[in-house]
């Protein structure tokens, strides 16, 4: 599953869409069209601002971020609903399977969490504005599953999966297979046993204590295994989250 | 959770691995979305997983070769006739091909037709060494030619069976031995021919010594000869 960023300032009523341009706390580009205002009815869409070339990966979540985010300035809203949207995205497809259902809790709880910010006293601890959103979202879950039943499945089998319209420019598409060759590279350098051990574990999705017992291993060995290949491959993925230039970057 | 907690218990691969219960996940995923640094190591890991699982099954169809190649090298390497295979035996037979037919092509032919040929070479008559001669009798001879040495037996062999004729090479070695039985009154004499090749400069010396009936061996005729081979 991709994590397209969604950008931050809905209609009333509408949705969190995704700009051409937003990024998984990349930065910026074009001039935001049609912002009204930040939060009370805004128009829907946006693009990043130009002239700001700093990347937002790392940005603290501190009074001053969250005081942007409440004045509506679009290049802390758009890293605000990139950052947040991949971490939901996390989250929410261990419980959901439904894409459809995962973007609609994403979208409530951004809406939630606007909603609170706006109000008069807003979010009391802003160096906690991460744990607050996961937070939102899991009341959301919760109720979602107070809703259906406990043994009722929350996804709706019946409903058709959003089409993936988003499109992709050619720097994406590049970054996307630097990441291909990245990882087939890392692959490669395992051993075999090693290989068989990952695709066991991820695509066969085969119990973890009876591959361990297959393989000879504990699970230690798989855990350092998945870390030490994690690690390889994040310099090129951070190398390409801190490309200003990098638009719709997934996760 | 803190930082250092969800290091030490490698919670982002447990996350990742799907290994943690419901309140672990959910303390975790708390602390993941106050976290800059958790929450990058994540994402890394699902776009990771999510590539490879992309990447593994096309990896799998060349890979998995990998283990049956590395049991037929084990194989190989413990098969003790490996060497008898095509690979390996076919040049061999084809330069052993060659050798057998340039030896029954060129050399055997070339062998018959010298042994059958009639040749003309000098005989070289010995004449017994006296005592206190220190003058050695000289002959010459060439590779090709050889030695040719006529009567090398006594004319009367009374008192025995047979003979046995030695040659001693210059080294002082015998280099060939002999016993033949006396010859009957009236037979031919024996010549001695030795094969120019064999032959090197130096003395040489030809024994003859008498075999009686209880075979004791007795000194009839000792020659010695200087020889010199030349091409």
């Amino acid at each position: 599953m991709s994590f397209f960023p969604t950008v931050a300032i809905p209609e009333r009523g509408g949705r969190f869409a995704a700009g051409r341009g937003a990024s998984s706390g990349a930065s910026l580009g074009p001039r935001t069209r049609g912002v009204r205002s930040a939060f009370k009815d805004a128009v829907l869409y946006s693009s990043p601002s130009p002239g700001t070339r700093r990347t937002l990966q790392f940005h603290s979540f501190d009074a001053s971020y969250v005081e942007n985010l409440c004045a509506g300035d679009v290049a802390t809203q758009d890293h605000f609903v990139a950052y947040f949207s991949s971490l939901l995205q996390i989250k929410l497809r261990s419980r959901l399977r439904s894409a459809q259902r995962i973007e609609d809790v994403c979208q409530e709880t951004f809406a939630r969490v606007f909603a609170t910010l706006r109000r008069d006293g807003g979010l009391r601890q802003p160096e906690r504005l991460g744990a607050f959103v996961n937070s939102t979202c899991n009341n959301i879950l919760f109720e979602e599953y107070r809703a259906m039943g406990r043994n009722d499945s929350l996804d709706d089998e019946n409903s058709p999966e959003p089409v993936d319209n988003k499109s992709r420019n050619a720097l994406e598409i590049a970054a996307s297979r630097q990441e291909a060759d990245k990882v087939r590279e890392i692959l490669r350098e395992l051993p075999q046993r090693d290989r068989d051990l990952l695709k066991a574990v991820f695509l066969e999705e085969r119990d973890r204590d009876e591959v361990c017992a297959k393989f000879g291993v504990d699970r230690e060995y798989l855990r350092v295994l998945l870390h030490r290949a994690k690690q390889g491959f994040k310099t090129e993925y951070v190398k390409r989250l801190g490309n200003p230039t990098m638009m719709g970057a997934r996760a | 959770m803190n930082h250092s907690e969800a290091l030490k218990q490698m919670a982002v691969e447990r996350y990742l691995l799907d290994e943690m219960g419901p309140d672990a996940r959910n303390e975790f995923e708390e602390h993941m979305f106050d976290c800059t640094e958790c929450a990058l190591d994540v994402r890394t890991g699902v776009v990771f997983i999510d590539e490879a699982k992309k990447q593994l099954p096309k990896m799998a169809v060349v890979m998995d070769a990998g283990p049956e190649l590395a049991e037929k090298a084990a194989k190989a390497r413990r098969d003790w006739f490996a060497w008898l295979r095509p690979v390996y035996m076919a040049p061999v037979m084809a330069a052993l091909l060659l050798v057998v037919g340039y030896q029954n092509l060129v050399v055997l032919p070339g062998l018959r037709t010298a042994a059958n040929e009639p040749s003309l070479a000098p005989s070289t008559p010995l004449r017994g060494a006296t005592r206190g001669d220190g003058d050695h009798q000289k002959l010459t001879t060439t590779v090709v030619q050889g030695l040719s040495i006529p009567d090398v037996l006594p004319a009367d062999g009374t008192g025995y069976v047979s003979y046995v004729v030695e040659l001693v090479n210059p080294q002082g070695k015998t280099a060939w031995s002999k016993t033949v039985v006396v010859p009957q009154a009236g037979e031919p004499g024996l010549t001695l021919t030795i094969p120019g090749r064999v032959l090197e400069n130096g003395t040489y010396m030809l024994k003859v010594a008498g075999v009686d009936a209880q075979g004791a061996r007795t000194p009839v005729a000792t020659s010695t000869f200087d020889l010199t081979v030349t091409k």
